[in-house]
């Protein structure tokens, strides 16, 4: 998997965990504060995407030789709601330039 | 790797990764334990919600007996026919060994029979003959048990299990494929000594794979953590500083090594497996 594919990857996930996380943030007010257990299903589904989403992260940080503290904060992102839209928008910034200097690094050109 | 690993960065991290893996495990176990009350208490809820019917409207004779059927309360009339009563060897209750008492009870006109499980004795003796008068059953449905396949043989007037499928062929009248677990009568046509057999309840241990998929996502998330240390670890005693981020924040590399062998050098091209 190249590193673009991985930035891509990441990209997907954070979105999809961000809007994941606030179905599960629906589910906890309309469960602990109006006893309403209809998106009671959503909480195990949720815990599988987040995973991907960690895995995501993982690989984009490793192919990129992130340090463990951001890395581990992007995970946490994933953790607050709305935050993941915005560490997305961040991460993605960065991480392409990274991918670009490397890509200049080792053959002297970027591809695109 | 292991010069790496015992330098004060690396430990402090590998404690936390421990404490991560026990709370993460311990979390993972009550999740379980939760989950498994839930799922225990809601079909309890389920069960208990369930309010009594008339037989025929729930089951007719012949119809095949469907997995909601199961502790289905019902109220039936009919008469007994003690002369075709059987008891069921090896059955427990509190404890004590015994024989259930099953008893056909011709339904209605007497053109159907439904098997009601009248009680339980620990003496043959013990199990009465109940007379052939109208009498009003009311119990829980229960799906037939499989057939006998023990080695001993059953004396006369015993059946190894309640085997609906060799009832119904030795009854003539129309078989409702199911039997009762008798909890009252009226009139009380059955002798004291015989004891009311509890229809079954769920009991602790029944899990479905929802449960144990709670739990396994702290464990999995627990593997993770661990995956990442190692993977850290290992990037990070293999690091070299030249491929520090490009925005110029030079990453520290602490437990890094001066040199590198040449090994690595071709495992920093494409040196990741995730």
């Amino acid at each position: 998997m190249s590193d673009r594919a991985k930035l891509k990857f990441f990209q997907v996930m954070a979105f999809v965990v961000g809007v994941a996380l606030l179905v599960l943030t629906t589910h906890m007010v309309l469960r602990y504060g109006f006893g309403n257990h209809a998106l009671d299903w959503w909480a195990m589904p949720h815990g599988f995407l987040y995973m991907a989403y960690l895995v995501s992260v993982a690989m984009l940080g490793f192919a990129l030789r992130w340090e463990l503290g951001p890395m581990v904060l992007v995970m946490l992102a994933g953790c607050v709601p709305f935050l993941s839209f915005w560490v997305e928008h961040r991460v993605s910034r960065t991480a392409l330039a990274e991918i670009e200097a490397k890509e200049t690094a080792a053959t002297g050109v970027p591809s695109y | 790797m292991l010069r790496t690993l015992f330098t004060p960065r690396w430990l402090t991290l590998l404690g936390v990764v421990i404490a991560v893996c026990v709370a993460f495990g311990y979390l993972g176990a009550w999740q379980l334990s939760v989950a498994q009350h839930d799922a225990i208490r809601e079909l309890q809820a389920e069960q208990e919600a369930l309010t009594e019917r008339p037989l025929h409207e729930v089951l007719t004779p012949h119809a095949p007996f469907t997995g909601d059927l199961a502790g289905q309360p019902v109220v039936v009339e009919g008469s007994y026919d003690a002369a075709r009563q059987f008891l069921v060897p090896h059955r427990v209750l509190d404890g004590q060994e015994g024989y259930w008492v099953v008893t056909p009870l011709m339904v209605g006109d007497g053109g159907s029979v439904l098997t009601v499980l009248r009680g339980f004795v620990t003496d043959p003796e013990l199990a009465d003959q109940p007379p052939a008068a109208p009498v009003t059953v009311r119990g829980e449905l229960a799906p037939g048990e499989s057939p006998y396949f023990g080695e001993e043989p059953v004396p006369d007037g015993q059946r190894g299990t309640i085997d609906l499928s060799a009832l119904a062929n030795e009854w003539p009248e129309r078989f409702y494929n199911a039997f009762l677990f008798s909890t009252s009568e009226s009139p009380q046509v059955t002798a004291d000594a015989v004891d009311h057999v509890p229809p079954p309840r769920l009991a602790i241990g029944d899990v479905d794979w929802r449960n144990l998929g709670y739990a396994l996502q702290w464990w999995v998330f627990a593997a993770f953590a661990v995956f990442m240390y190692w993977k850290m670890l290992r990037d990070a005693s293999g690091a070299r500083p030249e491929v520090s981020a490009p925005d110029g924040s030079e990453p520290e590399h602490s437990g890094q090594r001066p040199t590198v062998d040449a090994a690595h050098t071709d495992e920093r091209i494409e040196p990741h497996h995730v």
